[in-house]
């Protein structure tokens, strides 16, 4: 340790040497995750490789008054990874990625949080098994943090989001002390942890289902004059009672950007928007199932489908949609993406609007989302370098939000609150609301050191005395105020 | 035996609980009571409360796969109103249920056939509005199927016995009607040799709707549910062996099935690949249904013979019993105050800490 | 509670850093004004980090690319000291692999943002010894042929002598060069060591174009006879073959490590030796990649002719040939990707695809071929631990394959893994890919083993 460290020395102890840095460059790197507003060189990087040695961290951080914030690849859209504040210890957990268990038979997998999403998949494959949700990040992204987010990802329309695969947890709560929460029928306390962003305790261990991969996977894309008619479409096929693995939409400016960059994937030029379903299963199941898409699809007069179940085919046709944020990003220095949520059935109406507002805001706007779930992810491509035009991304982003919000959706589908919906919650939460969820959070973290300032506003008194939330939730909850 | 009061909204709900609070009143609140004697005895009441004239859909969106209800809705109701819809409710059959509201279904959240995955009835509630137990008045969660703003509270109140708050607005996930639904079943096998049947099958079907293990004492068979397109269903039926006892509605609901009823009051999870010991430890002795991922609910003769791990309240470790009890104190307030009990093991010595 | 002399921020504080495009104007922006421009594009996502082969030893973000290049940003913003030792130590522990360019969804052009800002390093840091002794190196035993012939002939004479072992023994030798001295001994016999001799080699039928031979320096001296079999193999192929007398050094370890001038001027001279021929083809995957890059480094129209003309073997064959494979050859292999090949250039199928079209070879594929060896050009001279960790990796994965032989395209990569397995005492083999098509096409009745493996004086060139 360097003798000028500042450390308190009951965490210089609390690991073995040289799995605490505080030089420069490591406080420097550790500042934010992907979601890139706000920025906190933490006190220092502390990597742990078990569970007793992340209880000895949180414990000497309890002794010393330090708050600490746990991050697995810091891949997190919404700043959970973050550190809380320059007095706060990151608990890094790459140095934890071991499966502990894979059993076949029962699909269960027992990991340790820093595993990739990705990499316990490949694990599985030999038994002919993968873990479903998948994150755009799975190739970078930790089992932790996709549990402590909630993560989803394009399959979670069939296959539902992380917190309907995580079977048990072991947790270093906010009193240092190790919870192993079952997932048995009765009280859920894992469920209530999963999506928590780490403001419960610290992941330690994670038990997760496994299920069989698919032996067939279609891939149809469709292109569409109008926005109006692939939102149709979509409909159509979620009600004939078919569940596609994916259903996927790019519109006009993500299709234009996604050809000019090297992603192109030969989406027709001039299209309004591409609708990309997936089938997956088994293969007369897909069999079945593509008649109904393709009847929904040619209803409503597409300009071109394709149809594919060849693997390099298949490929090229999800390489537009998987290289969109990339090639979004590339269009200007800034990125912001949003992660709103409306009911599937006023998507085209929401996504009109949407777009004005990027007009009204002068902001270059796309979409590109999970349709079935109704998922939306406008991104907002800016220069911070312009006066203003960071100011009017933000507003834009306000207003698409509060849109999402009165269309009865919600302001995050998949990216978690973080630090960067904070102020959004007041949309869709009363004062009461965000008290309870205080008080709940306590329960697990009663000094409120775990990750503080995530998913709630910092302090005890949230929700009570800010006169700047607007007391009440939405008019079309239907709740009359006492 | 307090008579039970009917209040008939929100506001009137938590009035009275808020009252009942401030009066250091002990307090249940149900459904219907149809319950009433089950489950963990939530202990000396003099408040009862009934939802059941807080009834019915308060919005329903067949386009988006969702709707609000009444947490005194039954189920009856509501299924026979999707039905008429082209619609269904992902968990069941929840056999003998149809006079059960689903407010109190979803606080008990038994185990069901179709329960595991993302048919788990923890999954279905997208959001709610509730009293707590101090009668304050709160939301969670939203409308759509997508959300992960604020903490998942529809956790913690799917499963919570009524120990920590009355719903009064449910928001709930709908699927489409399976195009084809088929029951099937085994004849009744020595357990031993059904539990081989159901281990291959389950080995063999990727995705089945629902796959039982239906014990009945000394003897035991397979029932499974397809659902999904025509030929793919047909095709699966023609290889499991079994035959075909109930199609369509009826299948879906549970019919054309053995006597047998999920979920028993014993209850817990087996891993499948263990199935076999666990079998031949309750030797002969329950009734009932063990699941696709192994959740089973039994009604079993002589409780002492169940191995300990599956006799008298869930365990909880004290880590998770501290937390449990806490949510109960600030949550539950005087919502039953008998129920969510566990056992509490012995901890264990922390030897990490203790050899520095 | 938590100490208060820096506040814990919350997502409205306004004391939240500034935002990274906020352009700070002092000196260390004027330097760095061409790899911060390039670092823009990058959106912070963390796709870079698994396939990074330091940040997959340590788990330090620090040790990844989204960590340098946010380390590069913040010493232009002027928020990390261009003295900052930790900084430095980050920047130099990379490999220069640029695995993370083809995981990376906005197309960052790491390779030149980190060569780009090594090179600013004399301007921006105090106490380049480092530098200088770095730098002497490189010139006097790589990029001259005197200096390296030196420094062979006393390797040799130190393993004629068995000091070599004995001297790796002693617990006060640095590990550079423990490590150097492991290296002389996987040096092949002097008779395989025999340059090819400079002139023009005429095709075998009439020929489709003209190529001129890059031979390279660790490549001529280390793997020679793959250098021959790569000659004999394109005049299979019905290619007349030059080699210029006056080629010389790429400047490749010169450019990775910033020294991009000298780097330029070593470009300059191989311009002119390679006049007048149709394509030029590199053997070395290292080196090929920056001949290919020569035109965006120089950036003049010479450079830039030059470099769309460079072609490496692998490229070369499978457009003019495929050579003629009559002979089998009955073994199980692994194609190892370089990291100069697969990521710098792109380059995987080319190879492959060469590999299934000889008889009775099974090619198989193993995880995480993407992966980098640990040589690097010099790094695993530079940093032996690191460098050792992450060969431990990819041996983990050949070893495990059942493979009975590993085909690669760089004597870098070769020297390392046969080292790798040497120390492991794995019968594992390890080729040049040109060997192996030789093999296949006949030529040779002795095909070369790889030297690093028999190192015996008996073996004869073919």
């Amino acid at each position: 340790m360097p003798r000028e460290s500042r450390l308190p020395v009951p965490i210089r102890n609390a690991l073995p040497e040289g799995r605490i840095l505080e030089d420069p460059a490591t406080r420097l790197v550790y500042e934010y995750d992907a979601w890139s507003i706000v920025r906190n060189p933490p006190l220092a990087v502390a990597f742990p490789e078990s569970t007793a040695e992340v209880r000895n961290l949180v414990r000497a951080c309890i002794e010393s008054g330090v708050a600490w914030t746990a991050r697995g690849a810091g891949t997190c859209l919404s700043g959970g990874a973050t550190p809380s504040g320059g007095t706060c210890l990151l608990i890094e957990t790459s140095r934890m990625d071991r499966i502990l268990s894979l059993d076949p038979e029962d699909r269960i997998a027992v990991v340790q949080p820093g595993r990739i999403n990705l990499e316990l998949s490949r694990a599985a494959a030999p038994f002919g098994l993968h873990f479903a949700p998948d994150p755009s990040s799975q190739s970078a992204s930790t089992l932790g943090g996709n549990l402590a987010e909630n993560a989803g990802g394009p399959h979670c329309f069939k296959y539902g989001m992380t917190t309907d695969h995580v079977l048990g947890l072991t947790l270093v709560d906010g009193e240092g002390e190790v919870c192993r929460l079952h997932r048995d029928d009765g009280l859920d306390l894992c469920g209530l942890v999963v999506g928590s962003e780490g403001t419960f305790g610290v992941l330690t261990e994670c038990e997760l289902r496994l299920i069989p991969t698919p032996t067939a996977v279609r891939t149809f894309l469709a292109s569409f004059s109008s926005m109006e008619a692939a939102c149709r479409a979509v409909a159509k096929i979620v009600s004939s009672g078919t569940v596609p693995a994916a259903l996927e939409i790019l519109d006009r400016l993500s299709i234009e950007a996604v050809e000019a960059s090297v992603f192109a994937a030969g989406y027709p030029k001039g299209a309004d928007a591409v609708l990309l379903v997936e089938l997956d299963g088994e293969e007369d199941e897909v069999e079945a199932e593509r008649i109904p898409v393709l009847r929904a699809v040619q209803s409503e007069a597409p300009l071109e489908v394709e149809e594919t179940s060849d693997p390099e085919q298949r490929a090229r046709l999800w390489r537009g949609r998987k290289g969109a944020f990339g090639a979004m990003g590339r269009l200007k220095p800034d990125l912001f993406v949003l992660d709103g949520v409306v009911p599937p059935s006023k998507l085209a109406a929401v996504l009109a609007e949407i777009t004005a507002i990027g007009r009204e805001q002068d902001i270059l706007l796309s979409n590109v989302f999970h349709a079935g779930d109704g998922n939306l992810h406008p991104n907002l491509s800016f220069d911070g370098r312009n006066p203003g035009e960071r100011e009017r991304a933000m507003e834009a982003g306000r207003r698409i939000l509060k849109l999402c919000v009165d269309a009865g959706g919600s302001i995050s589908g998949e990216h978690g609150i973080g630090f960067e919906k904070i102020e959004h919650l007041s949309y869709l939460f009363s004062p009461t609301d965000l008290e309870i969820l205080g008080e709940v959070r306590r329960c697990f973290d009663p000094a409120e050191r775990c990750n503080p300032g995530k998913v709630l506003p910092l302090g005890r008194a949230c929700g009570e005395g800010s006169s700047a939330r607007r007391p009440g939730i939405l008019p079309s909850r239907e709740r009359e105020d006492p | 035996m307090t008579s039970p009061l009917f209040p008939g909204d929100p506001v009137e709900l938590a009035d009275l609980l808020k009252e009942g609070a401030a009066q250091g009143r002990k307090a249940f609140v149900a459904g219907r009571d149809s319950r009433a004697g089950f489950g963990a005895d939530p202990g000396p009441i003099d408040l009862r409360l009934r939802l059941e004239r807080m009834t019915g859909f308060l919005r329903f969106s067949p386009e988006d796969l969702t709707c609000s209800l009444g947490p005194g809705t039954t189920l009856g109701e509501f299924e026979e109103t999707l039905s008429e819809e082209g619609l269904a409710f992902a968990p069941g059959p929840f056999h003998g249920c149809r006079e059960r509201t689903l407010g109190g279904l979803l606080a008990e959240s038994p185990p069901n056939p179709r329960g595991f995955d993302r048919a788990h009835l923890r999954s279905q509630c997208l959001g709610f509005e509730a009293v707590d137990g101090r009668g304050r008045r709160f939301a969670a969660g939203g409308r759509v199927v997508k959300n992960v703003a604020g903490y998942d509270l529809m956790k913690l109140f799917v499963g919570s016995g009524g120990a920590l708050m009355a719903v009064t607005r449910l928001e709930l996930r709908l699927i489409a009607l399976p195009p084809v639904i088929l029951c099937l079943r085994s004849d009744w096998l020595p357990p031993l040799e059904a539990a081989g049947v159901w281990r291959k099958l389950r080995r063999r079907l990727p995705t089945p709707s629902w796959l039982d293990l239906v014990l009945d004492g000394g003897r035991a068979c397979v029932e499974l549910g397809l659902a999904g397109a025509a030929s793919h269903v047909t095709e699966l039926a023609r290889g499991s062996g079994l035959r075909t006892v109930a199609e369509g509605l009826e299948a879906w609901r549970g019919g054309g099935g053995t006597e047998i009823p999920a979920g028993g009051e014993v209850r817990g999870r087996v891993r499948p690949s263990e199935v076999g010991s666990f079998l031949e430890s309750l030797g002969g002795n329950a009734r009932g249904r063990i699941h696709y991922q192994g959740a089973f609910g039994l009604e079993v003769g002589y409780p002492d013979s169940l191995p300990p791990a599956f006799r008298g309240p869930p365990s909880l470790e004290p880590a998770a019993a501290k937390i449990a009890l806490r949510l109960k104190d600030r949550l539950g307030g005087i919502l039953a105050p008998g129920r969510l009990s566990f056992r509490i093991p012995r901890p264990l010595p922390e030897r990490g800490r203790r050899v520095r | 509670m938590i100490p208060t002399d820096e506040p814990c921020l919350s997502a409205a504080d306004p004391g939240s850093p500034p935002p990274p495009t906020d352009l700070p104007q002092d000196a260390a922006l004027e330097m760095l004004r061409s790899p911060y421009e390039r670092s823009l594009d990058c959106v912070h996502c963390g796709l870079c980090l698994p396939p990074c082969p330091t940040y997959r030893v340590s788990g330090h973000e620090s040790d990844s690319p989204r960590g340098r290049i946010l380390l590069i940003r913040a010493m232009a913003e002027g928020r990390l000291s261009p003295d900052d030792a930790s900084g430095w130590e980050a920047l130099d522990g990379c490999l220069d692999c640029r695995a993370c360019e083809s995981a990376c969804p906005s197309g960052v052009t790491y390779g030149r943002i980190l060569e780009e800002t090594r090179r600013e390093r004399p301007r921006l840091a105090r106490g380049s010894l480092r530098e200088r002794s770095l730098r002497f190196l490189l010139d006097r035993f790589i990029a001259s042929p005197r200096g390296r012939k030196a420094a062979l002939e006393a390797a040799v004479l130190l393993r004629a002598l068995g000091l070599d072992r004995l001297l790796s023994r002693l617990p006060v030798l640095p590990g550079l060069l423990r490590h150097a001295l492991s290296l002389g001994r996987s040096l092949p016999p002097r008779s395989s060591r025999r340059p090819i001799p400079p002139g023009l080699y005429p095709a075998e039928g009439p020929p489709k174009a003209r190529i001129g031979l890059f031979t390279g320096c660790l490549m001529e001296d280390f793997f020679g006879n793959a250098n021959r079999a790569a000659l004999s193999l394109l005049r299979r192929c019905g290619l007349e073959v030059l080699v210029p007398s006056d080629q010389g050094c790429c400047g490749a370890l010169h450019l990775h490590q910033g020294f991009e001038e000298a780097c330029v001027r070593l470009l300059e001279r191989n311009f002119a030796a390679f006049e007048g021929v149709d394509f030029i083809v590199s053997t070395a995957a290292g080196c090929g990649s920056t001949l290919r890059e020569a035109g965006a480094i120089r950036g003049n129209d010479r450079a830039c002719a030059f470099s769309s003309r460079v072609l490496d073997l692998s490229v070369c064959l499978d457009r003019f040939g495929p050579p003629p494979r009559p002979r089998a050859v009955p073994l199980r292999v692994v194609w190892d990707d370089p990291c100069h090949l697969r990521h710098a250039q792109g380059i995987t199928e080319e190879p492959r695809r060469l590999l299934r079209g000889i008889p009775g070879l099974r090619l198989l594929e193993v995880e995480a071929s993407e992966s980098c060896c640990g040589s690097a050009g010099i790094y695993n001279l530079r940093r032996p631990e690191t460098a050792d960790a992450i060969l431990e990796r990819r041996l983990e994965a050949l070893l495990g394959s059942g493979a009975e032989a590993v085909v690669t395209g760089n004597p870098g990569c070769q020297l390392q893994i046969a080292n790798g397995l040497r120390a492991r005492r794995s019968p594992l083999e390890v080729f040049h890919l040109a060997e192996i098509l030789e093999r296949a096409a006949g030529g040779g009745e002795t095909a070369p083993k790889a030297p690093a493996l028999n190192g015996s004086r008996s073996s004869r060139p073919a």
